[in-house]
C-alpha cells in the first residue's frame, strides 16, 4: 500500500491512541502520522489497526444468518486480511478499498479515489455481526491545496459490501430484530433515550432531549407510549455501568443496526454494548 | 359562568405546562395575553424585584435542541457540541459560541 493510503488508514483511528502505541512525540495529528508512515512498516501499521479496531467509528449490522466460514470477495480490493478463532467465533478483520469518484475543479474532471477501510466480519452460532469503519465525510481534506471538490460518489460503500459478501456466500441478510434487548435495558433505566424516532398509528414522530436530560426520566408518559410499537433510529446513552460501555451509541432495532459515531475510549466498550443488549434480546 | 370557567381552565393548562425552571417570556406572554414586548418587560421587572433568576440557554441550529444553559455569559465554553448531531453523523455538530445567539429564560427564584 502506498504511504498516501497509509496515512489515510491512519487517520481513521484516534490520534492518542495511535501516538501512544507507536511512541509518538508529536503534538497534532497531522505529523503524527507523517512520523508513523515514514518510520514503520506497513505489518506494523496492519498490526495495529487490527489489534485497535475497537476504537474506530463504526457502523455494525447483526444478523440471524448462520455461516461456518467466510469466502472474502475478491472485489472488496482488499489489501489486509486476517481471521483469527476465539471460542465459537470467527473473526475476519480485512482492509478492504472504498472507492470514490470525486468531480472536482478547475478544471472539471472525475477522479478516482481510494480509502481504506477497515471492516470486520464475526460469524457464530448465533449469526452474523458486521463492523464497518465509518469513513471520513469529508473527503476534500485528503486533497491537495487548489482542487475543491464539488461532488462525491461512493462506488464501494456498505450495501456494495453486504452484496458482494451475499454472492460470495449464499447469504440470505436476515437483520437481526433488537427490539427486545434495546426495550428491556430501556426498562430496567441501564439506558435511556438522547433523541428517539417512533412510529404512531397514523404518523412518524421525534422527540430531541435538550442537553443534560433524558426521554424516560422527562417524560415517563411518553416513554411509555414509545415503548408499546416500533422504535426506529434512537440515540441511546448508558446510565448504568458507564465505566464498561461507549457512553452514546444509535440502535435502528429492525434494521439489526448499532452506531458508535464516537470514538471509544478503550477496546471493548462498543463490543460490550452488543453484548449487552444481545443477551436480553 | 362558562366563558369564566374556560378562562381559569386554559390559565390552569398554561400552568401546568410551564416548567418553574424554564419560564419563556412567550408563557408570560399567553398566561397573561400581553403582547410580546410587554411580556418581556414585565420578566425583567420581576428578575429586579428578585423574583425570577434570568438564564440563558444555546439552541442547535439544526435541531434547535438546547445544547447549553448558564446563568452567566461571560463564563462559557468557547465552543459548544451537539451531542446528537454528532451522533446523527451531521456534517456540522460543533459551534463557536460566538456563533450561536443566546435566548433567554427564567426560573422563579427559590
Amino acid at each position: 500500500m502506498n504511504k498516501e493510503l497509509l496515512w489515510r488508514l491512519l487517520h481513521l483511528y484516534p490520534f492518542q491512541a495511535t501516538k501512544n502505541y507507536f511512541g509518538s512525540t508529536s503534538t497534532n495529528q497531522t505529523d503524527m502520522i507523517d512520523n508513523v508512515v515514514a518510520t514503520r512498516t506497513e505489518d506494523e501499521i496492519y498490526k495495529y489497526c487490527h489489534g485497535h479496531f475497537g476504537l474506530t467509528k463504526k457502523h455494525v449490522y447483526l444478523f440471524d444468518d448462520k455461516k461456518s466460514a467466510l469466502n472474502i470477495p475478491a472485489t472488496l480490493n482488499h489489501m489486509f486480511t486476517e481471521t483469527t478463532t476465539s471460542g465459537a467465533v470467527t473473526s475476519y478483520f480485512i482492509i478492504a478499498r472504498a472507492w470514490f469518484t470525486l468531480g472536482v475543479i478547475t478544471p472539471y474532471r472525475n477522479e478516482d479515489f481510494w480509502f481504506p477501510w477497515p471492516m470486520k466480519v464475526d460469524i457464530s452460532p448465533d449469526g452474523i455481526v458486521l463492523e464497518f469503519t465509518i469513513l471520513e465525510r469529508k473527503i476534500d481534506y485528503y486533497l491537495p491545496s487548489g482542487v475543491e471538490l464539488i461532488k462525491t460518489k461512493q462506488n464501494v460503500d456498505e450495501d456494495f459490501v453486504l452484496e458482494e459478501l451475499k454472492l460470495n456466500n449464499g447469504i440470505v441478510w436476515t437483520p437481526k430484530d433488537l427490539h427486545k434487548g434495546v426495550k428491556a435495558l430501556w426498562k430496567d433505566d441501564t439506558i435511556d433515550a438522547l433523541q428517539a424516532n417512533y412510529k404512531k398509528s397514523k404518523s412518524s414522530s421525534v422527540e430531541t432531549m435538550d442537553s443534560s436530560f433524558t426521554l424516560k426520566k422527562a417524560y415517563p408518559d411518553l416513554y411509555n407510549e414509545i415503548v408499546k410499537g416500533e422504535i426506529t433510529k434512537t440515540n441511546f446513552c448508558f446510565l448504568k455501568d458507564k465505566q464498561l460501555y461507549s457512553p452514546r451509541f444509535v440502535v435502528e432495532p429492525k434494521a439489526g443496526k448499532i452506531a458508535f459515531p464516537l470514538f471509544s475510549d478503550s477496546l471493548n466498550l462498543n463490543q460490550n454494548v452488543i453484548e449487552k443488549i444481545l443477551k436480553e434480546n | 359562568m362558562s366563558v369564566f370557567s374556560n378562562l381559569i381552565n386554559n390559565k390552569m393548562r398554561i400552568v401546568e405546562y410551564t416548567d418553574p425552571n424554564h419560564i419563556y417570556v412567550e408563557n408570560i406572554r399567553s398566561f397573561f395575553n400581553l403582547n410580546a414586548s410587554v411580556a418581556k418587560w414585565l420578566c425583567e421587572v420581576a428578575v429586579k424585584n428578585n423574583f425570577l433568576e434570568k438564564h440563558y440557554e444555546y439552541r442547535c441550529p439544526i435541531d434547535d435542541s438546547v445544547i447549553y444553559r448558564t446563568e452567566d455569559l461571560s463564563k462559557i465554553t468557547p465552543e459548544l457540541i451537539c451531542q446528537n448531531c454528532e451522533l446523527n453523523e451531521e456534517d456540522k455538530f460543533s459551534y463557536n459560541v460566538e456563533d450561536l445567539k443566546p435566548h433567554p429564560f427564567y426560573k422563579i427564584r427559590k
